[in-house]
């Protein structure tokens, strides 16, 4: 969800807010290079409905 | 106090702003377009086609057909089905959404959306939740082919792009609506969008919560209808999903319509007894609350059993959802073609998505306030809507119906106390050295929405201690969120929108004091009251807060009527046989 920025000194791609992955894939599916490993597990803290 | 930003201004100037970059915002432009309005600027928060709950609709969409299916039968379960509308539906929206999804799904053909088809090469439907017929498309491929029209048509799209507040004649509330301010989510860029005409359509509410790919959904575009001072509606309704409970994901419709069985921890199929028409196919609202009883009575946790469905069908799963597939295969569940463990499931709350509050619309899709449209999760919508095919009828009328209004309409000068007011509010998380993170009141905001007690089966003191709690947020915390950079000022201003929403659905929660289905199941009401509370919610800002009341549907204009007579709601009774206490 919006959560890549580009490194200025080596101008590469990076995840720089990693809590608000939402693990969609999307990023993963997309990748031209398939540089990327997405995994489903949630990086903010999720209360419990029990 | 200092201003942590470096805060440039840039004016966008077109004929029609559409706020949201779904489904229902494309079909909105599109059709605006097709009926001559020449300067569309589309503003999307991430990115069109990315961002929307549209672009993860877990491929399945309702599909009514007109040669082939019963429109009387169909129109009736869906007005009166405690999981559909409930007895609380509008009848001239219920009506539309069965004579105009057939003219959307042959747009979508169109436009090059792909469909799972039979052997004959018809589009091939499958009985899901609640036994609709469901058209099964690829997954995102949707979003891409309707995003891609959009663009070779011309419409103008902006995207990183957070809107925050409307623009009204004169700068006072209750007014035309003439623009919007937001500002560029990556370089804090403030930006002020005028037109004739506005069409909302930036989704509902999901909180950032659990539930897959919902977490853009943040309540803005029923914020800034509310601080305009539209007529705001139906906050109180459901938006009841489920979804493991260690990972979010979606992708339900398909488990339950190629099989999927709900097991309790003694490995009982629980669902025939609180849903005997359904059983396993029974609806969101019925499951979560099902869910929660069997777990009161000491039988949780409770499971998704997949493990018995066949390689093709897996295959299937992979083909329509292809981000559950690698959700799946990657948490461990799917090895080779094969599912191979139950999965622990539990209740998402899903806020106004799908269905729920926002701003109050007629068939043309017009708010309360001249020149505001609104349609997809932005517009107030009982259960019959449904997600895809409410976006899609609604979106398409929403354009057409802004367009008459922009041939007829003149620009208005922008009032600049109104443009600074909206810009300082706005801005306001960037002006602290330090401060609260947003995340602190996301969480803060699902510590009291996401407990079974509040949201599911809910209760006046629990309810009651969940609105103190936020309103203590709001007026404590909320002023200390401080925001770095322009995308925590995102994360801020969607954490503000969050906080009045809850305290939107709360406060109409409390006011229906009975239980129906996808709307309020509350067990100290447990019944549903069809002598009192055919009624639907509403609630305005008025002299600065929040005014709320209730309006009588026209039943003397509707063909079906529900009967006007109490009786227990069902899950009650289903507890009390399954020896689960309530009340």
């Amino acid at each position: 969800m919006d959560v890549f920025r580009i490194e200025e000194k080596t101008e590469k791609p990076f995840v720089r807010y990693l809590a608000d992955c939402m693990s969609c894939f999307l990023c993963e599916l997309e990748c031209p290079t398939g540089a990327l490993y997405v995994t489903p597990d949630r990086e903010r803290r999720m209360p419990r409905p029990w | 106090m200092e201003v942590m930003m470096k805060v440039t201004t840039r004016t966008i100037d077109s004929d029609l702003l559409i706020i949201g970059g779904g489904v229902a915002g494309a079909l909105a432009a599109l059709k605006a377009r097709d009926a001559g309005v020449k300067k569309i600027s589309l503003v999307c928060k991430g990115q069109i086609a990315k961002d929307s709950i549209s672009a993860f609709a877990a491929g399945v969409y309702d599909v009514f057909l007109p040669e082939k299916d019963n429109k009387d039968a169909v129109y009736r379960t869906r007005a009166l089905k405690d999981y559909w509308s409930a007895g609380l539906y509008d009848d001239g929206w219920l009506h539309l959404l069965l004579d105009e999804n057939k003219d959307r799904l042959v747009d979508f053909e169109k436009w090059g959306v792909e469909f799972e088809r039979d052997a004959n090469g018809e589009i091939q439907r499958m009985p899901m939740k609640r036994d609709a017929l469901r058209a099964m498309f690829h997954g995102p491929q949707l979003m891409e082919a309707v995003a891609k029209k959009v663009r070779e048509t011309g419409i103008d799209v902006i995207d990183h792009t957070m809107i925050t507040d409307l623009l009204t004649e004169d700068g006072q509330p209750e007014r035309r609506v003439i623009g919007a301010v937001g500002f560029e989510t990556r370089t804090a860029e403030f930006r002020v969008f005028t037109g004739k005409a506005v069409v909302l359509a930036a989704g509902g509410c999901g909180f950032k919560g659990r539930f897959a790919c919902h977490k853009f959904q943040t309540g803005e575009a029923d914020a800034m209808a509310y601080r305009a001072g539209a007529l705001m509606g139906l906050f109180e309704h459901d938006g009841l999903h489920s979804t493991p409970m260690d990972f979010d994901m979606h992708g339900l419709n398909m488990f339950q319509g190629l099989g999927g069985k709900f097991v309790n921890a003694q490995g009982e199929e629980f669902l025939a007894d609180y849903d005997p028409e359904l059983g396993n196919h029974t609806p969101m609202d019925l499951l979560d609350q099902a869910m929660a009883m069997e777990v009161r009575g000491g039988r949780g946790p409770i499971y998704l059993d997949m493990t018995h469905f066949t390689p093709e069908q897996v295959k299937k799963m992979r083909v329509v959802g292809p981000m559950f597939g690698m959700m799946l295969e990657r948490g461990g569940y799917i090895v080779g073609e094969k599912i191979v463990k139950k999965i622990e499931w539990g209740p998402a709350f899903f806020g106004t998505v799908c269905n729920g509050g926002g701003a109050v619309v007629n068939v043309k899709c017009e708010t309360s306030l001249p020149g505001l449209f609104a349609c997809g999760d932005a517009m107030a919508r009982p259960g019959c809507h449904r997600s895809l095919q409410g976006a899609t009828v609604s979106g398409a009328r929403a354009g057409r119906f802004a367009a008459e209004y922009v041939k007829k309409a003149r620009k208005q000068a922008v009032n600049e106390k109104q443009m600074e007011k909206w810009k300082k509010a706005t801005y306001r998380f960037s002006g602290r050295k330090d401060g609260i993170l947003p995340d602190h009141l996301i969480i803060g905001v699902l510590e009291q929405l996401i407990p079974y007690g509040v949201t599911v089966i809910s209760r006046a003191d629990r309810l009651e201690n969940a609105l103190k709690a936020v309103e203590w947020m709001r007026d404590n915390e909320l002023p200390l969120v401080y925001a770095p950079d322009p995308h925590y000022l995102r994360l801020a201003n969607e954490v503000s929108a969050m906080v009045l929403v809850a305290e939107m659905y709360l406060k109409s929660r409390q006011l229906r004091t009975e239980s129906r289905g996808m709307c309020t199941t509350r067990e100290d009401y447990p019944y549903t009251d069809n002598v009192n509370w055919l009624k639907w919610t509403r609630l305005k800002l008025e002299k600065g807060k929040m005014k709320l009341w209730t309006e009588d549907l026209p039943l003397d204009k509707y063909e079906v009527k529900p009967a006007r007579e109490n009786y227990l709601y069902p899950l009650f009774t289903a507890a009390t046989k399954r020896g689960v206490s309530w009340g």
